[in-house]
C-alpha cells in the first residue's frame, strides 16, 4: 500500500486540485475535501520516468493526475514499462551518458571511413554499366558545352597515344573496355580524367607539358587506376552517403545546423580522393611495369607539375596527395 | 435609534480573473537532456531505428513537460507502437521507390505523381496525430482541418510559385499557417489566425532586397580576391579571399533565413487568438542569429555532441520570449465532456508521424 500527493485534472476543465492518493484492493483512491473517487489499478496507466519531470498517471474518461517522478503503482510492470524504467536508469547517470557518446563517436567514424566505402565499393562494382557509360556520356557533354574544346593534336599524334593507351588497356586485363578521347582546355590546363562508363579524357595542355611520351603514358596508366577501381562512382556514392549518415544521426530539428555536424564527414571525404588517388597510383604502377614504362616518368612528371603550379591549401584540405608522398610509393 | 440593517450574509467575492501576461517557462537542462538524447541515440542505432519511436516519444514528453505556462504543464500522449506504425511506412515508401529507380526507372517516376498526390493527406494526418496527442492542463489538443482544404494550400496553391516568379510564396506561406494555426483547438477553445497580406511580403520584401546587397558586396569581395589571387590560372587553388566570399556569402544566406523565419514567427504568434486570448512573441532577430551560429558551431566543434544543448537553448528562448495575454478566465474545457481523447485516440493509431514544425 502507497500513499502519496498528486494533482488531478478531471479531463473536463483544465482546471488543477491537489489530492491525496491511496492504493487499497487494487483500486486507486483519489480524495481531497470535495473529492472521493477510486479506479481500478488495471485501468490506470503511469508514464514511464523521465528525468526529474512530474509523471502523468492517466486515469480512465480522460481524467489524469500528475505525480512526482519517484511515483510508483504497486504491482509487476508490463515488458515496455520495464524497458523504459532500464533506459531510465541509464539517462539519470553521466557514466552511461559518456560510455554512449564514446560508443557512438566510434560507430558514425567506423562506418564513415570503414562501411561507408566498403557498401559504396560493392554497390559501385555491381551497378549497370550502361547506367554508369550513360552518366559518363552525360557528364562529357556538359564539360564539351561549358569547359572543353575540340583537341588541335594531328591525327597521326592521336594515333601514336591511342596505340600506347590501347597496350595499356591490354595490360589491365580481358574485362578492360576503355576508350580515349582528345580534348582541349586553357582554363583547366594540363591534365587529364577518368568518367565512369570507362572513358580517359587526355586535354592537349598535359600532352604539350610533358616532356617525353611516357610521362603522358604513366599518367594515362593512373587514369585507368581510377577506371578499374569505379572510383568516380564511389565518390558519389560515398560522398552522398556520409552526409545522409550524419544528418540522419545528428540532424532532424535543426535543419540548418545539421551542416554543421556534416563537416567533420567532409574532411574525411578529402581523405578518400586520396586514397582513391594513392590507388590509381599503384594500378598504374603495374600497368607502366608490364608495358615497359619506367615510373620514374610519372614521379617526374608529378614533380614539374607541383613546382610549376604548386598547392596554396594544406595537404589535409587538398584531395590530391602530395608529389613527395606519391614518389616514396613510387619507389617501393 | 435604528436598528443596524439585517446583516447580510457575505457573498463569497468572485476573484478577479488576473489579465496580466502569463510568460511560457522551459525548464529543461542541457546536461539532463543531453543524457536522455544520447541514450536514446544510441539505443535507436542499435536497434536498427526500431526504438527511434520511443526516443521520439521520450524528447517530445521532455520538451512537453517542462514547458509551463500560468502553472500548469503540457503533456505529448503518443504511444510508440503507433509512432512506429508510420515510421516503417514510411520507411517501405522510400525503400520500395529507391529499388525500383534502380530496377525500373521510370516506372519509380511514375509513381513520384500519386505520391505528390497524397502529401496533403498525409500532412492533415500528422497535424491531426501531433495535436490528438498533445494536451495542456489535462485538456488535448485538436486539429479539424480537411483534406479539401489541405489539397488547397499544400499542392494547389505551391503550384503558382514557379508560375508568377516566386511571387505567390509569401502568399503560400500564409495561407499554409492560417490553414494549420486556425484549425488548432485546445479542447473546446478554437485558435484563430488571420494575417493581413502586406506585413507577409513586408518580410520578404525586405529579406530579398538584404540578400541582393549582400550578394552584390559577395560577389565583390569574390571577384576581388579571384583578381588578386589569380583564379583561373591553370591548376591553381582558390585561395583565402576567395574562400573567404564564398563564406560570406553562405553565411549572409543563413543570416536571413534566420531573420525570415524570426520575423514570420512573431508574426504569427502576435495575431494567433485562442478563444478571448492573444499571444505576444518578442523573439529577436539578433538574438536568434546569435543562437543559431554559435549553435552551429558548438555542434561542430563538439561532433554533433552538442545538439542537445543547441536544442535546449533554442527551446528556452522560444518559451522565454513568449507570453498568453489573457482576455477572460484562464480555464479551457473539453469537447465532449473530455471523451474525444480516447475516441479520437483510437482512430488515429495508424496515423503517419512526421515532423511539421509550428
Amino acid at each position: 500500500m502507497t500513499a502519496s500527493t498528486g494533482t488531478y485534472h478531471d479531463g473536463q476543465t483544465s482546471s488543477a486540485r491537489p489530492v491525496r492518493m491511496r492504493v487499497a484492493d487494487g483500486l486507486l483512491y483519489l480524495e481531497s475535501d470535495d473529492l472521493a473517487t477510486a479506479f481500478p489499478l488495471a485501468a490506470v496507466r503511469l508514464e514511464p520516468r523521465l528525468g526529474d519531470l512530474p509523471r502523468r498517471l492517466d486515469l480512465p474518461g480522460g481524467a489524469s493526475c500528475i505525480v512526482s517522478p519517484e511515483f510508483e503503482l504497486p504491482g509487476p510492470a508490463d515488458a515496455p514499462a520495464r524497458m523504459e524504467r532500464w533506459v531510465n536508469e541509464l539517462e539519470v547517470r553521466w557514466a552511461p551518458a559518456l560510455v554512449a557518446a564514446g560508443a557512438l563517436l566510434v560507430l558514425v567514424w567506423g562506418s564513415i571511413v570503414y562501411g561507408v566505402p566498403a557498401a559504396a565499393k560493392v554497390v559501385a562494382q555491381r551497378m549497370n554499366p550502361a547506367v554508369e557509360r550513360q552518366m559518363g556520356a552525360q557528364a562529357l557533354a556538359t564539360l564539351d558545352r561549358f569547359a572543353l574544346q575540340p583537341s588541335g593534336l594531328p591525327e597521326a599524334r592521336r594515333q601514336v597515344l591511342t596505340n600506347r593507351f590501347a597496350a595499356l588497356v591490354k595490360a589491365a586485363g580481358p574485362d578492360a573496355d576503355f576508350t580515349l578521347q582528345f580534348r582541349s582546355s586553357a582554363a583547366i590546363g594540363p591534365n587529364a580524367f577518368a568518367l565512369p562508363g570507362g572513358t580517359v579524357v587526355l586535354l592537349d595542355e598535359l600532352e604539350k607539358t610533358a616532356q617525353h611520351d611516357d610521362e603522358i603514358v604513366a599518367v594515362l596508366a593512373h587514369e585507368i587506376g581510377h577506371l578499374t577501381g569505379r572510383h568516380t562512382m564511389r565518390h558519389v556514392l560515398q560522398t552522398s552517403a556520409a552526409g545522409v549518415l550524419v544528418a540522419a544521426v545528428v540532424g532532424d530539428v535543426l535543419s540548418l545546423s545539421s551542416y554543421a555536424a556534416a563537416l567533420p564527414a567532409f574532411l574525411l571525404e578529402a581523405r578518400y580522393s586520396r586514397a582513391f588517388e594513392l590507388e590509381a597510383d599503384r594500378v598504374g604502377f603495374t600497368l607502366m611495369d608490364a608495358t615497359g614504362v619506367d615510373r620514374a616518368h610519372f614521379v617526374r612528371f608529378l614533380t614539374r607539375m607541383e613546382k610549376e603550379h604548386g598547392s596554396s591549401v594544406p595537404g589535409f584540405l587538398s584531395t590530391h596527395p602530395r608529389a613527395d608522398e606519391r614518389t616514396r610509393e613510387a619507389e617501393r | 435609534m435604528i436598528e443596524p440593517p439585517d446583516a447580510v450574509p457575505p457573498v463569497p467575492p468572485v476573484p478577479p480573473v488576473d489579465l496580466g501576461p502569463r510568460p511560457f517557462s522551459f525548464t529543461g537542462t542541457a546536461g539532463e537532456y543531453f543524457r536522455i538524447w544520447i541514450v536514446n541515440l544510441l539505443l535507436s542505432v542499435v536497434t536498427l531505428g526500431i526504438y527511434s519511436a520511443w526516443a521520439k516519444v521520450r524528447r517530445l514528453r521532455y520538451f512537453y513537460g517542462h514547458t509551463s505556462l500560468d502553472g500548469l504543464g503540457f503533456g505529448y500522449h503518443a504511444s510508440p507502437i503507433a509512432i512506429l506504425k508510420g515510421r516503417l511506412i514510411a520507411y517501405a515508401v522510400v525503400m520500395a521507390l529507391a529499388v525500383l529507380g534502380q530496377v525500373a526507372p521510370l516506372a519509380a517516376s511514375a509513381l513520384y505523381l500519386p505520391l505528390a498526390v497524397l502529401m496533403p493527406i498525409v500532412f492533415v494526418r500528422a497535424f491531426r496525430f501531433r495535436a490528438a496527442n498533445s494536451s495542456y492542463g489535462g485538456i488535448r489538443f485538436g486539429f479539424d482541418g480537411l483534406e479539401s482544404e489541405a489539397y488547397r494550400v499544400f499542392l494547389l496553391l505551391p503550384m503558382t510559385v514557379p508560375f508568377t516568379l516566386g511571387l505567390t510564396y509569401p502568399l503560400v506561406m500564409k495561407r499554409q499557417r492560417e490553414y494549420f494555426v486556425s484549425e488548432s483547438r485546445h479542447g473546446r477553445s478554437q485558435f484563430g489566425l488571420d494575417l493581413s497580406t502586406w506585413p507577409v511580403y513586408r518580410i520578404y520584401v525586405l529579406a530579398g532586397l538584404a540578400l541582393l546587397l549582400w550578394f552584390a558586396v559577395g560577389v565583390a569581395t569574390f571577384m576581388g580576391a579571384a583578381v588578386v589571387e589569380g583564379l583561373g590560372r591553370p591548376e591553381s587553388n582558390p585561395g583565402p579571399g576567395v574562400l573567404f566570399a564564398v563564406a560570406l556569402l553562405y553565411a549572409g544566406v543563413g543570416v536571413t533565413v534566420v531573420a525570415v523565419r524570426t520575423a514570420f514567427e512573431n508574426l504569427v504568434w502576435n495575431h494567433t487568438l485562442l478563444d478571448r486570448h492573444r499571444f505576444e512573441s518578442r523573439l529577436r532577430s539578433r538574438q536568434m542569429i546569435w543562437l543559431y551560429g554559435s549553435n552551429l558551431l558548438g555542434i561542430a566543434l563538439t561532433l554533433g555532441l552538442g545538439v542537445p544543448w543547441a536544442r535546449i537553448r533554442l527551446a528556452r528562448y522560444r518559451a522565454d520570449s513568449l507570453a498568453l495575454i489573457p482576455g477572460g478566465s484562464l480555464v479551457s474545457s473539453a469537447l465532449d465532456g473530455g471523451l474525444d481523447a480516447a475516441a479520437t485516440g483510437a482512430e488515429l493509431t495508424d496515423a503517419m508521424d512526421l515532423d511539421f514544425g509550428l
